[in-house]
């Protein structure tokens, strides 16, 4: 292998064009000890030719990343791979023994895992990690390698690169962290790049920057596996699709073909759970909404603000004793049977507004009004008889049950503040069990031996028991499979129809947001930049931020269906279609 | 550690032909105890007879002095030998396992009970008085048990009692530490947040969820400390300053044997044994006893 500069050796040193740089067939991946081998990758196919991207799509669980594990030899001790074919660049990686794999990782297949603060090393200046990339397989002198630092920090668009080399991970931005991990993956200008989830943990705005380094990559005759769950992303990047369910290759045809025409009903499904501006009022899962609610107290939905809130201010103490103000003058209201948006990048003071409209945080400045009465500024004793009309639903259900108690006493607890004998209670816990779509059996279950749409639909059941007239909900839906995050959507879509209830409701996902929400409000570093009905507000931007919030958001790209839609959904007209929306691709360019 | 019966007996559940199994109609919580740890409950039950009533496990009297058996080797009369009063070692160590394992449970008991209360308070309460707390313990931390220990008996005059709250409050800064890190990460817990916003006052959420559940992981600890706290107060028997003598508590025995250590070595062997096997023992099933608790609700 030549050591001569990897990237102004621009043009694709390929065996032959024609020939696939990888080739997978009946791929085989199981776990454990001898005899109790679990096998979760079935006989999965594929190939990959250079300067082609293929996109493995699928849930948690699906296989998905052992696939590509099982590609640079790294699925651990107590694995099993067996297949008909592995071979990489004519390399037969069956045979492969530990020295083999350490040469073929970084050098020939990069490896891009989802989260760049853990696969970092905290302690060491990332241009070291980058130079570690180098060094590891001889390429170079001292000094030649670290201009090659700079020059690959440059090609992956970090800033001032002189300055970041010597930085240590803490002290870079999420986005500026990815795109590091991503340079010391090409360091060795690898001819295959795998990422696994690269963009999951990142803001809107971030993603599309390393959507575009990773494009820039496949420019470059790259090869790349992008791991993702979310059909959006893959549909900017993918030549090819393989959809992966419990271990099968369920789909596996060309990007265009198989968004235009899906033929698996699972791919189907996955495509029809994207919330979007287009599934605006319809319904996300094939599962059929519940008639019976039994004796809920329903709201009429009315104008006047059952939540309102007016010039919030919120500031913390920081580490070096200086205070930040995460709210800055967030004012907004909220109408019976309504959902509010609040859309924002991590760190824009949505959790914050959300925590003092529920009044568990003490306001700086401005006050919160709940139907129409004084909330906010109410002592916390005055405040407990009233909290019965706002409850919460947290992103991660799980840490917001008590670990030792049953699904059974959660209800029974969240039911205690309310009247009634202990019949009646047990009557009413198993209506709101039936409303959010769950069993008795699941009463004596433990939220930790549940699902985690299981614990979200708990979660739901518990904020409804009080009967409020606003629920807070904080990321309901963001640490959820698509598939489960599309049947919880439409369960609180079903929820507030039925009941009349109000959401405020926060996410950092734009399509979430415009999906379910009948007016958005956008923050940005804890001020409010743009509020109004969802789509004027995502449509129709005005405010800088927004549409750069707007642009970033990958939108699937597929041609207009022919032939009726799959659970019967009409096609929409008179709302721009998300592939008829503008072209911001320019303007992310510049 | 590595040599405890807890490892060494654990076969990682070999796969029994089920009809036998399902014939003896063995309960489920039986079948998922390892060897290791059954052996451990038997010595711990051992020990706890012992402590109750101790003449049901041997019929030597341990203060009865026979000057013609002195410092005799093991042997079928005398399974531990006998020291240089000529009094039955196994019957002293029989014995003594009330008054060590009275000193165990009462300074773990002390220890535990002071770090309960601070640790809670540090946990709930404002900055001063967290920061006061913290500062007492402080304190106590730069104070060597033994050091404590000479004093407490420089005042009081070796007993039991001096020596349980001696060894209690020098292990209490430990545990409060604990108590209060659980204490705060539980009351910054989302469902103690959840339950707020459900509108339950605050001393239901401190006595319904921060309680029982920083309280939790102490049970183990309880279980280590107790064999800890043997070990302690034994070191502190040894050099002098423990039960005094005839008493056979284990630490005193030590100190008893180290004069004929050259003469005759189960003197010091024996009790330590007893020591070892049985502050291994309280180990191992403290660790099951964590397995099984936190294996359920684990995060």
């Amino acid at each position: 292998m030549s050591t001569t500069n990897p990237v102004s050796d621009s043009k694709p040193h390929l065996l032959d064009p024609e020939q696939d740089l990888l080739r997978v067939d009946n791929l085989h991946v199981g776990f454990g000890e001898k005899r109790d081998v679990t096998e979760v990758v079935h006989g999965v196919s594929f190939s990959l030719a250079p300067g082609e991207c293929l996109a493995i799509v699928g849930e948690s669980g699906s296989g998905k990343s052992v696939t590509a594990r099982t590609l640079v030899g790294l699925t651990g001790g107590k694995s099993h791979v067996r297949a008909d074919r592995l071979e990489f660049d004519g390399r037969d990686l069956l045979s492969f023994k530990d020295r083999d794999w350490r040469g073929l990782r970084g050098k020939d297949v990069g490896f891009i895992l989802q989260d760049a603060l853990v696969s970092l090393d905290q302690l060491r200046p990332v241009g070291k990690e980058i130079d570690e990339a180098l060094k590891l397989h001889d390429w170079g002198s001292k000094h030649e390698r670290q201009e090659r630092v700079i020059e690959l920090m440059e090609l992956v668009g970090i800033p001032e690169p002189e300055v970041r080399a010597k930085q240590r991970p803490y002290e870079l931005s999420g986005g500026l962290r990815q795109r590091a991990l991503i340079a010391s993956a090409i360091a060795m200008d690898p001819k295959l790049i795998i990422a696994d989830e690269p963009t999951t943990a990142l803001d809107m705005t971030v993603q599309a920057q390393v959507l575009e380094q990773l494009q820039a990559a496949k420019a470059r005759g790259k090869a790349l596996i992008l791991i993702s769950h979310d059909l959006a992303v893959v549909s900017q990047l993918a030549d090819t699709v393989a959809v992966m369910n419990g271990g099968v290759l369920l789909e596996y045809a060309p990007a265009a073909q198989l968004f235009a025409r899906p033929e698996h009903e699972y791919t189907k499904a996955l495509i029809e759970a994207i919330p979007s501006a287009d599934s605006r009022g319809e319904r996300l899962s094939p599962v059929e909404r519940r008639a019976s609610l039994g004796t809920a107290r329903a709201y009429e939905a009315s104008d006047a603000p059952v939540l309102k809130a007016e010039r919030l201010f919120k500031s913390f103490r920081g580490p070096d004793g200086v205070d930040r103000t995460v709210v800055n003058d967030v004012s907004f209201q909220l109408a019976q049977g309504e959902t509010l948006g609040i859309v924002g990048e991590s760190g824009s003071g949505k959790t914050t507004t959300a925590r003092l409209a529920l009044a568990l945080l003490e306001v700086d400045g401005g006050g919160v009004t709940l139907a129409g009465e004084e909330w906010s500024g109410l002592p916390e004793r005055e405040r407990r008889k009233r909290r019965a009309d706002i409850s919460v639903i947290y992103q991660d259900p799980l840490s917001s049950f008590d670990p030792r108690w049953t699904v059974e006493q959660i209800m029974l607890d969240a039911l205690n503040q309310g009247s009634g004998d202990k019949k009646a209670r047990k009557g009413r816990i198993a209506e709101l069990l039936e409303m959010v779509g769950l069993e008795a059996e699941h009463l004596a279950r433990r939220p930790l031996q549940l699902s985690g749409g299981q614990r979200q639909r708990v979660a739901i059941a518990r904020a409804l028991a009080p009967q409020p007239r606003v629920i807070v909900c904080d990321e309901p839906v963001s640490a959820l499979d698509v598939s489960i995050q599309a049947q919880v959507l439409d369960l609180l879509a079903d929820l507030q129809k039925e009941l009349g209830v109000s959401y405020l409701f926060i996410s950092h996902d734009l399509g979430v947001i415009h999906h379910i929400s009948d007016r958005v409000l956008v923050m940005c570093d804890g001020k409010v930049v743009e509020f109004g009905d969802a789509d004027d507000v995502l449509l129709r931007p005005h405010h800088p931020y927004t549409k750069k919030l707007v642009a970033s958001l990958p939108v699937l790209e597929r041609p207009e269906p022919t032939g009726p839609r799959p659970f019967g959904r009409p096609p929409r007209k008179g709302r721009p279609s998300p592939a008829g929306a503008p072209d911001y691709s320019e303007e992310l360019a510049a | 550690m590595s040599a405890t019966p807890h490892t060494a007996g654990a076969p990682g559940g070999a796969p029994a032909p089920a009809s036998a199994r399902q014939r003896l109609a063995i309960p489920e919580w039986v079948r998922g105890i390892r060897p290791g740890v059954a052996l451990a409950g038997l010595v711990v039950a051992f020990f706890v007879v012992a402590m109750i009533v101790p003449s049901l496990l041997t019929g030597h009297d341990p203060y009865a002095v026979n000057l013609e058996e002195t410092l005799q080797s093991p042997s079928w009369a005398h399974i531990m030998g006998t020291d240089q009063s000529g009094r039955d070692l196994y019957a002293r160590i029989v014995y003594g396992a009330r008054e060590s394992l009275l000193i165990g449970l009462g300074a773990t008991a002390l220890g535990m009970g002071l770090a309960i209360v601070f640790g809670t308070l540090a946990g709930l309460g404002n900055k001063w008085v967290d920061g006061a707390i913290n500062r007492g313990v402080e304190v106590m931390f730069a104070f060597p048990i033994l050091l404590l220990a000479l004093l407490f008996v420089a005042v009081f005059g070796p007993s039991v009692t001096t020596e349980i709250v001696a060894v209690g409050l020098g292990t209490a800064p430990g545990y409060a530490r604990m108590v209060r890190g659980q204490v705060l990460s539980v009351r910054d817990s989302g469902y103690v947040e959840a339950a707020r916003a459900l509108g339950h006052p605050y001393g239901s959420i401190v006595r319904r969820h921060i309680f029982p559940n920083a309280m939790r992981p102490l049970v183990v600890v309880m279980t280590l400390g107790v064999g800890q706290s043997i070990v302690w107060a034994s070191g502190i028997a040894f050099l002098g300053l423990g039960v005094p003598p005839p008493s056979p508590e284990w630490g005193a025995l030590l100190n008893a044997g180290r004069n004929y250590i050259t003469q005759a070595w189960w003197l010091e062997v024996m009790p330590g044994v007893a020591i070892v096997l049985f502050s291994l023992s309280l180990t191992t099933l403290g660790r099951h006893l964590q397995q099984r608790l936190e294996g359920g609700v684990r995060r």
